[in-house]
């Protein structure tokens, strides 16, 4: 018996009937919403590729039944912009090079993207807390922390500006 | 012990719909433990790997707890300090007060997985899941904490050690630490070995609290282990107290560790390995705590 689940999900109030309240957000997404830009890598809370936006904060939608959702706001990749169409932080990663095969771009991005929501200025360590737990096996990550300060600064120019 | 990869699991595993409930309050919450195969989820974290590794449900009703209102929040009182049940581990890891109180459980449960995890893995969560592998009840076992558990018409405390004893109908509700009188001088410290280095479970760790008295003598050593068999283990530390914290008595502390403990051979080591791991780590964990008790640039 599907039980129905209300939520926000990119700024939009959405209601989904789930068969299985125990099953997870990155499989509702990717399976049943067609929303493909979440990759999965582990399953297991290991990779950080899953990771959105809950709540204003970057978890591992791996991990996250989506019975526990009703009522929560949702965010994926697909709903970042910015004034030049991209998201600033999705620009630093173009910008840097932040990226080789791109499966695990989204985790990053989406990670970032809730800390300069919180905190605009994070300092370097912040930005590796950031990082870890999410893993890339193609760049070595040098790129991805560049992109990273890159997006900070990219953050701050824009400040002031309507994004 | 923790195993996260199962194997290739057959992709045709049917599944079990299980019905989840929200609580609103805890008197709601026990009334749905009280049906038959309930049982409380907190984060999901364990459930959800529980499910990847398609192994069986036993549950047929999950009732969230994590967001009761009974069960939120760190409260202080003159003479404790209590952690709610749903407190999530993030939140434990950054709270100033507790890192100056009680570094030994910021300092576990900062050491979990990474920041994405603890956002969403509970306390109460962490301990229910009985892993001796698991570092926040490490922590609590040596700073010799108290569960508070509610069932339908009853509540009972229980040591943190005996979370096992736990029934169907149950639920942890929160964790009390005792507080240190104003200017004791007690000092805490969690250490855990990672083989590899990088965020993982641990290969062994430990828990270390020592408290002096105004001489400088040893009033209080209390050390626990995990990942070890039964863990976690509050070591019987004997007649160390009454001596003063010195290299000997820190390597005597080492050596009971070892000598108490039982690791099991698994692939972060062997169990010779951990039990000389578990003697080298203790060390550093009751020096620690030693140091930051009498007041040392480390607190
Ligand atoms: C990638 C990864 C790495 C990890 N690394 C570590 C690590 O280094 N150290 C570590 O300690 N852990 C680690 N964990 C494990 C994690 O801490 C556990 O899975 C934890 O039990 C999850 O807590 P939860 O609140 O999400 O659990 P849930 O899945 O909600 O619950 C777990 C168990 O506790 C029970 N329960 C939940 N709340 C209560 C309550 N209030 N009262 C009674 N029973 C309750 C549930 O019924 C269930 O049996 C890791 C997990 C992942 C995915
Ligand atoms: S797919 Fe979620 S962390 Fe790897
Ligand atoms: S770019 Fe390929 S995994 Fe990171």
């Amino acid at each position: 018996m599907a039980v129905p689940l209300r939520f926000r999900l990119n700024h939009e109030d959405v209601e989904v009937h789930v068969q299985d309240p125990a099953s997870t957000l990155l499989d509702l997404l990717r399976n049943d919403l067609g929303l493909t830009g979440t990759k999965s890598g582990c399953a297991i809370g290991y990779c950080g590729a899953c990771t959105v936006i809950v709540d204003g904060r970057a978890v591992p939608s791996c991990l996250q039944l989506v019975g526990l959702l009703e009522g929560r706001e949702v965010r994926t990749i697909e709903d970042l912009s910015g004034p030049d169409g991209l998201d600033p932080v999705q620009t630093a990663f173009v910008t840097c090079a932040g990226m080789q095969c791109g499966f695990c771009t989204p985790g990053h991005v989406m990670a970032l993207r809730a800390l300069l929501d919180q905190e605009p200025e994070p300092d370097e360590e912040r930005l590796r807390q950031t990082v870890d737990g999410n893993y890339c096996r193609c760049t070595g990550y040098v790129k991805i922390l560049d992109s990273a300060r890159e997006a900070v600064s990219l953050q701050k120019s824009l400040t002031g500006e309507a994004r | 012990m923790t195993t996260l990869d199962h194997g290739p699991a057959p992709t045709d595993a049917a599944r079990e719909p299980v019905h989840l409930l929200r609580a609103g309050s805890l008197t709601d919450a026990l009334a749905q433990l009280a049906t038959e195969g309930a049982v409380p989820l907190g984060g999901g974290v364990g459930h959800a790997l529980a499910r990847q590794a398609r192994r069986p449900v036993t549950a047929r009703t999950l009732v969230a707890v994590a967001d009761i209102p009974e069960l939120a929040g760190i409260a202080w009182t003159d003479d404790r300090i209590v952690i709610g049940a749903g407190v999530r581990l993030d939140a434990i890891a950054s709270d100033t007060r507790l890192r100056e109180e009680w570094p030994v459980v910021a300092e576990a449960a900062g050491s979990v997985a990474t920041a994405r995890i603890r956002r969403m893995v509970t306390l109460g969560g962490n301990i229910a899941a009985r892993d001796d592998s698991h570092d926040p009840p490490v922590a609590l076992a040596a700073a010799g904490a108290v569960l508070t558990v509610r069932g339908a018409g009853h509540r009972r405390t229980l040591p943190v050690t005996e979370v096992g004893s736990l029934s169907a109908g149950e639920l942890v509700q929160d964790v009390r630490l005792p507080r240190s009188t104003p200017g004791a001088r007690i000092g805490s410290a969690y250490e855990k070995f990672l083989v590899r280095g990088v965020w993982e479970y641990a290969c062994v760790n430990v828990g270390a609290v020592v408290a002096l008295d105004e001489s400088g003598t040893v009033e209080r050593l209390s050390v626990a282990v995990g990942s070890v068999t039964g863990g976690p283990v509050v070591v019987d530390l004997g007649a160390l107290p009454g001596r003063v914290p010195d290299a000997d008595l820190v390597a005597e502390a080492a050596r009971l560790a070892a000598a108490a403990t039982r690791p099991y051979s698994d692939v972060r080591g062997s169990a010779a390995y951990k039990s000389l791991m578990i003697a080298e780590f203790t060390r550093r964990a009751v020096s620690k705590a030693a140091l930051r008790a009498a007041g040392g640039a480390d607190r």
